[in-house]
């Protein structure tokens, strides 16, 4: 064909024959080419210059194909986002329990000699303050009326009324509730009463208290087992107030309960105290 | 004059191509060869004996840059930088659609010379991986080089040059 038979081409396709052959051979034979050598040294500082424009057209270039990939990324992220909210909800429930279980097992070392059975609460009843709560156990779980009901703060109340399934609690300050108590601080005796002047408050009247009795404000309050009900030691709560009643000649406290009976969710049923109660 | 200067702008141009492609820059996941894109274009618009000059420098400078060891580079460029300036006059005409043609014409004589090298240089290799990752993707990043240098050095030969020796007029 003419075009190849042109000079021109034949002497210009020669040299770039030779210069492939010299470079390639002494490549192999592991010298160094003094045509790459001498380019390479002189464009060294544009080679500086070639990478950053290469960069600026790479970041011009992102501009445009990242959108379907932050597309992507945005779902997966939002997909990853929605598995770690469901971990976290269960993590959250699973520390719950845990705490939960550890309150438990601290009041089964601490009443060593007491039967107790969990009870979730699933309902409750009264205006305004709780008075009666309904747990998820009664009698087929050994729950009976009269059992006394706490929770690692306090006591709670007591258990008046139970099924098969199901018991209800009348808590401590539900005005007709009524507890043996003494200070700890004294050993004063007395006898704990709700009071629906107190409904609202969390707090029960500490009545039948000697005129001399040593009661301050402050002073803890726990059962002392009398009437048989409540065993003794558990706590109650805290006086907040004292004062006389001259009608009676007695003393009359004001004790505010330890535990927050609108936030109950798990309570412990005292099914036996045996002799320790009395 | 004008001949010293706009070939004073193809060389600059060759080189700036030859360094870029030697930097980390990727089209369809490949290196696009720019440096061949432009002397095939510098061919086409300025002839064959331009066209061959260029290929060999660009060659050179892409082997000397870009690669080590074994390097066809000096070769395929010199070939096909002429061929886009020879061709013309013989088949087609010199015009851009003439020139898409040349362009995919002188992309499958790249990719043919990637699998002469892939033959030589590889004891087996998976031919249609090959076709698929590597030769497809760059037949085109050949073709969108080679179209984007054609308007540069057309727009250069155009602003020194005007019209050809032989009283046609570059379109």
């Amino acid at each position: 064909m003419k075009i190849f038979k042109n000079k021109f081409f034949i002497i210009i396709l020669s040299i770039s024959i030779f210069l492939t052959i010299l470079t390639s051979t002494l490549s192999i034979m592991g010298l160094t080419d003094p045509i790459k050598n001498v380019l390479n040294t002189l464009t060294l500082p544009l080679r500086f210059a070639g990478q950053k424009v290469s960069e600026s057209i790479d970041g011009f270039k992102s501009y445009f194909t990242a959108v379907e990939k932050l597309q992507d990324e945005n779902e997966s992220l939002r997909a990853e986002i929605d598995r770690l909210e469901g971990e976290l909800v269960d993590k959250e429930a699973a520390k719950e329990e845990n705490e939960r279980l550890r309150d438990y097992l601290e009041m089964k070392d601490t009443f060593s000699d007491f039967k107790l059975t969990e009870a979730l609460v699933i309902g409750v009843e009264g205006e305004n303050h709780t008075t009666f709560l309904t747990l998820n156990k009664g009698q087929k779980d050994g729950i009976d009326v009269g059992m006394a009901v706490m929770v690692k703060d306090g006591l709670v109340g007591s258990v008046c009324d139970a099924g098969g399934n199901w018991s209800r609690v009348r808590v401590v300050n539900e005005a007709s509730a009524s507890a043996g108590v003494y200070v700890q601080r004294s050993g004063e005796s007395g006898v704990l009463c709700g009071d629906i002047a107190f409904k609202n408050t969390g707090y029960c009247t500490l009545k039948y208290l000697r005129e001399d009795a040593d009661v301050e404000n402050g002073d803890l309050v726990y059962t002392s087992g009398g009437g048989s009900v409540y065993p003794s030691g558990i706590f109650i709560g805290r006086v907040i107030e004292v004062k006389s009643d001259g009608f009676s000649r007695t003393k009359i406290a004001s004790v505010e309960c330890a535990v927050d009976f609108e936030n109950l969710k798990y309570v412990v049923v005292i099914t036996d105290f045996g002799a320790s109660g009395e | 004059m004008t001949h010293a200067l706009y070939i004073t702008f193809f060389s600059i141009l060759t080189l700036f191509c030859a360094i870029l492609q030697c930097s980390d820059i990727r089209m369809f996941g490949i290196i696009p060869d720019i440096t061949f894109g432009l002397v095939c274009a510098i061919g086409f618009v300025a002839k064959e004996r331009y066209g061959g000059i260029f290929g060999l420098c660009g060659g050179v400078l892409v082997m000397a840059l870009g690669t080590s060891g074994i390097s066809l580079a000096p070769v395929m460029f010199t070939l096909c930088a002429y061929l886009s300036g020879v061709l013309p006059g013989i088949i087609l005409r010199r015009n851009f659609l003439s020139y898409l043609v040349f362009s995919v014409m002188m992309g499958a004589i790249h990719i043919f010379f990637t699998l002469i090298y892939y033959v030589m240089m590889s004891q087996s290799f998976e031919f249609w991986a090959v076709v698929g990752k590597q030769m497809i993707p760059e037949l085109f990043s050949c073709i969108i080089c080679m179209v984007t240098a054609y308007f540069a050095v057309l727009g250069i030969y155009t602003l020194f040059k005007g019209k050809d020796k032989r009283g046609g007029k570059i379109r």
